[in-house]
């Protein structure tokens, strides 16, 4: 799976879990965060 | 030890973001010397200038994304995530402080560990928080390109708490310097960049004036081959022996031993001209296109900013410009003027401008000096008497924050205005009025909420019709904004404001939003009254509400 892949399935998988009111853990801030990161420098 | 405060801050933008940073960190640091302070920034941007921010932190924590997809994959990249935060979070720090506002730094602030946070984090539902006034005034009013009153240092300074101005000691040393003078004709956006003709007018005048003078053209790896376009100009041949292009060859380290040896620097709103804040080097700034001179010039009280009196200036990064007007608003004389006072020591006031610069270069070039104050750094603008209508609310939302959001009074007098501007001004006067009443249509609505909330009968429908208008004075007051656009600062920073309503239930936060709306609506007393002691002067008691 290349990076890109594994970024949507991360991203789907924390919008699933805030449609059913679930709280981020530190893993899924991190994910967030390291796509920020990666759209900024884009 | 155990006393001992920790403060984190997070600053993951550029190199100038970085050096404005440190200046403020320095004067919190100069006032509570026992504050153990941290730095969370970007490899990238800070290794270059690791020497200044050695002077003020005590831990500096360095990040780069590459580094963190060293395994190739995503998993591996956030592991490594958690294992920099592990290290980052060695102590609960008393207060984290984020000066970015970037997304990405708005998740990071999320993990660190603190007590306290001010500035951009994230809730664990991911929704943006930002809980102190000064960050929201950051967020509603710097980052929406509101032309702000005052500088991003002082800014970070009030976050902080700072109370005093400090500023770094003359160098005492400054006519030992060498007879050097260090240029920067380069800028990250052709906007912002005055023409190679230009700088190429000016190094061939103060050369000219100035035949004892070395100049020493600086800029990153980047700028080499503008750079030695610019020296093959035919005009300086002549002078070719007297000018080192420095671009692509010098660190940054180097530059500011240059700047710390130069009596003079002139470049654009970069981070060069904040390096020579630091060196404490004299310095002419010409900021063009979508800088905002009064925000970003750089922290010193040996700076005159020279900017355009264009109407489109400051320009915004999305607006399109081919023709870029702004620019030849500044004459290279006006900056050879400035320069040649500040070599041999004149002062520099309007009266000397107009003894040696025509009408023709004064009209179109807003002229300002720096200095310090005990709000810190301001600007007195030498090339006008009176102020134009941006700078006259520019006056009135400084008077307004730092009684608001820092609880000081300012010595600040109402700017002197012409007939025409008081003309304009007294347009203003129906959209202060409007949205007063919006304001306190706000306080009311807010009130009723709060009554039929608590009431025995619980009256839903009534609870959901008074917050549906409260929605539509969000809207009217969109539409004031677009009417009236100077007084976006106002409406922008409490609507950001009441998205950050303290409390979770509907009661706390209707009593929030009654606080927040009678505050806009004092605000807007303010501000009504500052107009009409501005326009006064100018009534004729016979004409009023139809000419000033």
């Amino acid at each position: 799976m290349s990076i890109q892949e594994e970024i949507h399935k991360a991203m789907a998988e924390i919008q699933k879990n805030l449609n059913n009111g679930e709280s981020l853990s530190d893993e899924e801030i991190s994910n967030l965060f390291l796509t920020a990161l990666i759209e900024e420098e884009a | 030890m155990e006393d001992q405060k920790h403060i984190l801050i997070i600053q993951l933008t550029r190199i100038g973001d970085l050096i404005q940073t440190v200046q403020a960190c320095r004067q919190i640091k100069a006032e509570n010397p026992e504050v153990v302070l941290s730095l969370l920034a970007r490899e990238k941007f800070a290794s270059g200038i690791i020497f200044l921010l050695e002077t003020v932190f005590d831990h500096i924590y360095l990040f780069e994304t590459k580094d963190f997809f060293a395994q190739g994959n995503f998993k591996g990249a956030t592991e490594s995530v958690g294992r920099f935060m592990q290290k980052v979070n060695h102590i609960k720090y008393d207060l984290s402080v984020n000066f970015s506002f970037s997304k990405s730094s708005s998740y990071l602030h999320s993990l660190i560990n603190a007590r306290h946070k001010m500035g951009l984090y994230r809730n664990r539902r991911s929704e943006v928080c930002i809980n102190d006034k000064w960050s929201q005034y950051v967020y509603s009013n710097v980052l929406n390109n509101t032309d702000v009153p005052f500088s991003l240092v002082d800014i970070y300074r009030y976050m902080l708490g700072c109370k005093e101005t400090y500023a770094l000691n003359p160098d005492e040393n400054y006519y030992g310097r060498d007879n050097n003078i260090v240029l920067h004709p380069f800028a990250s956006q052709r906007k912002k960049k005055w023409g190679l003709n230009r700088w190429n007018e000016l190094i061939y005048k103060i050369a000219k004036d100035e035949p004892d003078y070395q100049f020493h053209i600086v800029g990153s790896p980047e700028d080499k081959a503008e750079g030695e376009r610019l020296l093959s100009s035919p005009a300086l041949s002549s002078i070719k022996n007297r000018i080192t292009l420095h671009a692509g060859s010098s660190s940054i380290a180097d530059c500011y031993q240059l700047l710390m040896n130069a009596k003079l620097f002139i470049g654009h709103d970069s981070m060069v001209s904040h390096l020579a804040s630091e060196t404490l080097t004299p310095s002419i700034v010409v900021s063009l296109g979508t800088v905002r001179p009064h925000e970003t010039s750089p922290y010193s009280n040996m700076v005159v900013n020279l900017s355009p009196k264009n109407q489109c200036f400051p320009c915004k990064v999305s607006d399109q410009c081919d023709l870029l007007p702004c620019h030849t608003s500044i004459n290279h004389q006006v900056v050879t003027t400035i320069a040649s006072a500040v070599l041999h020591g004149h002062e520099l006031t309007t009266d000397y401008l107009k003894t040696n610069l025509t009408p023709f270069h004064l009209n179109t070039v807003k002229i300002m000096k720096s200095s310090y104050d005990d709000t810190g750094l301001y600007f007195d603008e030498l090339s006008e008497n009176h102020s134009n209508i941006n700078d006259v609310f520019k006056a009135y939302y400084k008077i307004i924050w730092l009684y608001y959001l820092r609880g000081s009074e300012t010595s600040t007098q109402l700017p002197d205005i012409s007939t025409e501007t008081a003309s304009k001004l007294n347009h203003y006067v129906s959209g202060i009025n409007y949205l007063f009443e919006l304001y306190n249509f706000g306080v009311n609505y807010s009130n009723k909420i709060i009554e039929a909330a608590e009431g025995k009968d619980n009256d839903f429908k009534a609870v959901q019709s008074y917050i549906d208008k409260l929605a539509e004075i969000d809207q009217l007051c969109a539409v004031t904004k677009k009417t009236f656009p100077l007084l976006k600062g106002l409406i922008d920073f409490f609507y950001v404001n009441k998205a950050n309503a303290l409390g979770d239930n509907l009661i706390d936060i209707s009593k929030h939003n009654v606080l927040n709306y009678y505050d806009a609506s004092n605000l807007v007393a303010v501000m009504s009254e500052f107009i009409e002691k501005s326009i006064t002067p100018h009534i004729n008691a016979n004409n009023r509400g139809t000419e000033v």
